[in-house]
């Protein structure tokens, strides 16, 4: 190993190296992995059937589990298991950011005063045409 | 890499210098095309001086093709204003700065920094350039569809872009906007993957990050933040094309009616899309002045004969002015009915900005102090560069701080800063690099003597041409209005005066950039042969022959340190390049080299 | 591993961090596109979130058109009609003159039975239409105004958007992703027909997922009528409201990421036809496969937030 290759971020893999990571890869439990998103898939469509009425738990777990959902299929079918750090250093900062940008459009299009609060001036209480 | 890349160019003309796949041809196609987009750029911008000058009077020889309307008596039309400098910011920023920056610059110098052959992926790069005609096309196509071209300025605001009855251009001219910076923005997200990805995988053996030059740094840095801004901008462009095509309300509010337009449904937001569009759009300002930074350490370092000061600070302060870049959108949203709660939140984050880049400024200046200068052309605009962004960064300081925007919001104040930061910064280290890479690019020497009347004329008049907005925007005097003279405190004599003086001084620094061309066209053909390494610089660029060949090195250099280890005590030469191992008796200070 | 079928299993297996995967540029560039699409949909979803928790309360009713103005309409009341019944002219009938409606909104309001919604009656009219509707052999109750800062799931008059077919849809494109990882572990192992027949079924999945959608935009655009809580119109385009706006562009873009990986399967299952493929060399099939799982992964979510929630 020469100098350069220990400057590199990112070792290149011999092809040894690269072969046992890619066996280790080929036998994760695969199927294991669909039958709990089938499972969770279920229970999500559960959760929203009997919730239906209550959002507050029903967007709390509906969120939890389409979480772990996507974190399994992230975690084992895109092989974060088996990547090095370098992945998260990509993925890592755009998530971020997306929580960010999301999270700070919340105070302008969200927590907004009641409409309903403001008082109706009482000049015309005819019903609008519905359009079309 | 094998041995497989070291071969000619091909020799097929079309795959040699039209589709080519190799990183430096790629690179002079985005530099000519950012030039001729900055000559038509440019001439928008002499038309808005005119009427600003002298408004309603008809602009010489272009009255009569530009707009045929005989009833006004060549006066041009105020939508015609609205275009005007909605297309000249267009051009000026997607196509001209960021292009140039990164696409050329870009192309050019990381292979070629970095010890590589060429990109990662040469077809991809290949595409990210191609991907821009279809930009280009809607872009001057806009032109001449019925209405002409956008007029909802160049941050295109709905609900102004949006509804087609809004403004005359914002019937199909808009739509071809949109299409035309989806093509920029598609190409400048395959570029930016493209060059992440051969920094962080091919470097040179040796090379470690903390050896790149800083332009590679910058340009780097400036690739990731296009990859994690870009697509938001992409997202809020689809939104307002869908809203224009496909009958979507996401920036039309309830019930809204523009000139007598039918009313929508919609329930959207226009905020919205400010909210999205400066989340790109405040990265893009530092993807348009960080690799000028960059070159400007480069091309000081050079030529004040000295070792960067501070080279790790400036990368840190890189990677901080990028980071802090992603949470400071909202300070161009104060004056528009954002949460305040949020305002304060941007101006502090804002704010916060100053302290990396005055870290920069001091580290340039302390990189010249006691340094033996060689005036070059490109070592005058890398200094112009520093001197501008001082004043651009100051008065950007003003507008972080809420209440002060209050007051200048949406005025010339504005203008001016974002010319001396965009013209003053960006501009004038691409003339830096220009005139620096030039031998390299093109295997010519510039004209010395040509590029100082250049300089001193392009400094002088755009000085002329931009500080004296500061003043009137202060007095008051909106940007976008066609006619500042239908307000009584702005027709007072002395910001008439000011205008005129502006235009005027507009005029000059276009006319400032005639010995450019003349320069880069004439040394283009005729210029002396440039040796390997004219300017006796250290990184890898200047080790192969210039022009480079097609494969870029002979063999891939090997790296023994960083690019600024010039008059090194003990030395033969006053320069020692990345490929010369240091002396035995030099360490390194581990902070600050 | 070098023989192209049934390598052995070797009895010892390294741990995983013993044999880190190898980065290759192609893997950086593949993860980099992926983070730039997370961006991407964020702009979309971010703006949907937004949007769907931001609505002002009464932006959806049962009874009025989307974004319809129902400050003053809190006691409207309208009538639901379940069937028409034998006398569908009688019903029309019955219906226009109790409100006034045209022939063409009328049958409207026919044709979107059993949830067809009559408005625009107060408490008197609406239980003078509902009994003389029973009359005539139909199905209708009374209903009093109920708003939603956005349509609910499961409300029928105010959400057009089939769960029970999304569910099985989103298990279709899970499979697809399970039978993807399942090509990319066969390659690794050298297994060329195997890797070919999971690219194949990940194909065909990926087609069936892509099928369904565009079964259920004909539905939503035009095979079925709706009520004038989902559109004035009696379909559900994207102009009709900002969930309709929010739902087509969120699912439109995601289906064309959809069909963006169908056509890359496709080239690559060609490929393994071809047996550009090994042990040693599955670039392609892998990156194709990260894009794919992207794509679920965005559709988890998408269905989530905006079926479920």
């Amino acid at each position: 190993m020469t100098e350069a290759d220990a400057s590199l971020p990112i070792v290149p893999a011999t092809p040894a190296q690269a072969a046992a990571a890619a066996d280790v890869e080929s036998h994760a439990p695969y199927l294991k992995i669909l039958f709990a998103l089938f499972l969770l898939t279920v229970g999500e469509y559960l959760f929203a059937r009997f919730l239906k009425d209550s959002p507050g738990p029903l967007i709390f777990g509906l969120v939890l589990l389409a979480s772990a959902k996507a974190a399994l299929v992230a975690w084992y079918f895109m092989h974060l298991k088996y990547e090095r750090f370098w992945v998260f250093l990509v993925i890592g900062p755009a998530l971020l950011m997306a929580f960010i940008l999301t999270l700070l459009l919340f105070p302008d299009f969200v927590m907004l005063p009641d409409p309903l609060g403001e008082p109706v001036p009482a000049t015309s209480g005819e019903a609008p045409r519905p359009a079309g | 890499m094998s041995d497989a890349h070291v071969h000619p160019r091909p020799r097929n003309p079309l795959t040699r210098y039209v589709f080519s796949t190799d990183h430096k041809v790629i690179a002079v196609q985005f530099l000519f095309s950012g030039l001729i987009f900055f000559a038509v750029g440019g001439l928008l911008a002499m038309i808005i001086r005119w009427q600003l000058a002298w408004p309603w009077r008809p602009v010489p020889i272009l009255s009569k093709w530009l707009w045929s309307a005989p009833a006004l008596g060549g006066q041009m039309p105020p939508e015609f204003y609205n275009k005007l400098f909605t297309m000249h910011a267009t051009i000026m920023i997607f196509f001209v700065i960021i292009p140039i920056l990164t696409g050329a610059f870009g192309n050019f110098l990381i292979p070629l920094m970095i010890g590589a052959r060429d990109m990662a992926f040469p077809k991809l790069n290949m595409f990210s350039y191609w991907i821009m005609w279809p930009g280009f096309a809607f872009l001057l196509a806009s032109f001449f569809v019925e209405g002409g071209p956008s007029e909802a300025g160049w941050t295109g605001y709905p609900p102004l872009s949006t509804d087609p009855h809004a403004a005359p251009g914002s019937l199909n001219g808009q739509t071809y906007w949109l299409l035309a910076l989806l093509c920029a923005g598609i190409s400048s997200l395959t570029g930016s993957i493209n060059y992440i990805t051969t920094v962080v995988m091919l470097r040179a053996p040796g090379m470690k990050m903390f050896r790149m030059p800083m332009t590679v740094w910058s340009l780097f840095i400036t690739a990731l933040l296009q990859a994690f801004a870009l697509p938001v901008l992409t997202s809020a462009l689809v939104m307002q094309l869908l809203d224009r095509t496909a009958g979507t309300n996401f920036f039309s509010p309830v019930g809204a009616s523009v000139g007598n337009g039918p009313a929508v449904t919609g329930g959207g937001a226009p905020l919205l899309f400010q909210h999205l569009f400066w989340f790109y759009s405040h990265p893009a300002v530092y993807v348009m002045i960080l690799p000028g930074m960059g070159i400007a350490s480069d091309v000081i370092s050079t030529f004040s004969r000295k070792p960067l000061f501070g080279y790790k600070p400036m990368v840190v302060a890189l990677a901080a002015i990028a980071g802090l870049g992603f949470i400071v959108w909202g300070h161009h949203m104060f004056q528009s009915g954002m949460n305040p709660a949020l305002g304060a939140t941007f101006m502090v984050s804002t704010m916060m900005i100053a302290l990396p880049s005055a870290i920069k400024v001091f580290n340039w200046i302390g990189t010249m102090w006691g340094g033996r200068i060689q005036y070059t052309s490109a070592m005058l605009n890398a200094m112009a560069f520093v001197s501008m962004f001082i004043i651009g960064g100051l008065s950007g300081i003003f507008m972080a701080a809420t209440p002060v925007d209050i007051h200048i919001h949406d005025t010339y104040f504005i203008v001016g800063h974002i010319h001396y930061v965009l013209f003053g910064g960006s501009t004038f280290a691409i003339f830096a690099g220009v005139y620096y890479w030039f031998p390299k690019i093109f295997g010519r020497t510039m004209n010395e003597g040509l590029g100082k009347v250049h300089f001193l004329f392009t400094f002088i008049f755009m000085t002329g041409t931009f500080l004296f907005m500061h003043i009137v925007g202060w007095h008051g005097h909106m940007r976008r209005i066609p006619d500042p003279t239908v307000y009584e405190f702005l027709r007072a004599p002395g910001v008439v005066w000011m205008n005129q003086f502006m235009t005027i001084c507009a005029f000059a620094l276009g006319l400032a950039q005639v010995p450019f061309v003349l320069n880069f066209f004439y040394s283009l053909v005729a210029g002396p042969k440039a040796e390997a390494n004219p300017w006796k610089a250290n990184s890898l660029e200047w080790t192969t022959a210039s022009p480079p060949p097609h494969y870029n090195f002979e063999d891939l250099p090997r790296v023994f340190h960083a690019p600024y280890e010039y008059s090194v005590p003990g030395g033969e030469e006053d320069y020692l390049p990345q490929t010369s191992p240091l002396p035995p008796n030099i360490t390194l200070d581990p902070v600050m080299a | 591993m070098t023989s192209a079928d049934a390598p052995p299993h070797p009895a010892h297996r390294p741990s995983a961090d013993a044999a880190p995967a190898p980065a290759t540029p192609g893997k950086v560039a593949i993860w980099l596109f992926l983070a730039t699409e997370i961006m991407f949909f964020t702009g979309l979803l971010g703006s949907y979130i937004v949007f769907r928790a931001g609505s002002p309360p009464t932006s959806y009713s049962n009874l009025y058109a989307p974004a319809a103005q129902l400050d003053r309409l809190k006691d409207a009341r309208g009538v639901v009609l379940g069937a028409v019944g034998p006398d569908a002219d009688g019903v029309a009938g019955a219906i226009a003159s109790a409100t006034g409606k045209g022939e063409a909104e009328v049958a409207r309001i026919l044709a979107a039975a059993p949830h067809g919604v009559v408005n625009g009656l107060d408490e008197k009219g609406a239980g003078e239409l509902t009994a003389a509707l029973g009359k005539l052999g139909a199905k209708a109750e009374a209903a009093s105004l109920r708003t939603s800062n956005w349509p609910r799931p499961y409300d029928p008059l105010t959400n057009p958007l089939s769960i029970d077919l999304t569910t099985v849809n989103t298990f279709i494109l899970i499979c697809s992703s399970a039978t993807m990882v399942l090509a990319v572990s066969a390659i690794q192992q050298g297994r060329k027909g195997r890797c070919s027949l999971f690219l194949l079924a990940t194909l065909v999945l990926g087609g069936t997922f892509l099928g369904v959608q565009v079964f259920e935009y004909h539905e939503l655009l035009e095979g079925r009528s709706y009520p004038i809580g989902i559109s004035p119109t009696g379909h559900f385009t994207p102009e009709v409201s900002l969930f309709a706006s929010c739902f087509f562009t969120v699912t439109g873009f995601h289906g064309l990421h959809v069909a963006a990986g169908v056509v890359t399967l496709a080239i690559v299952f060609l490929g393994s036809l071809l047996g550009r493929f090994s042990a040693q060399d599955f670039g392609a099939v892998e990156y194709a496969g990260l894009y794919w799982h992207f794509v679920d992964v965005v559709w988890i979510l998408l269905f989530t937030i905006v079926y479920l929630i």
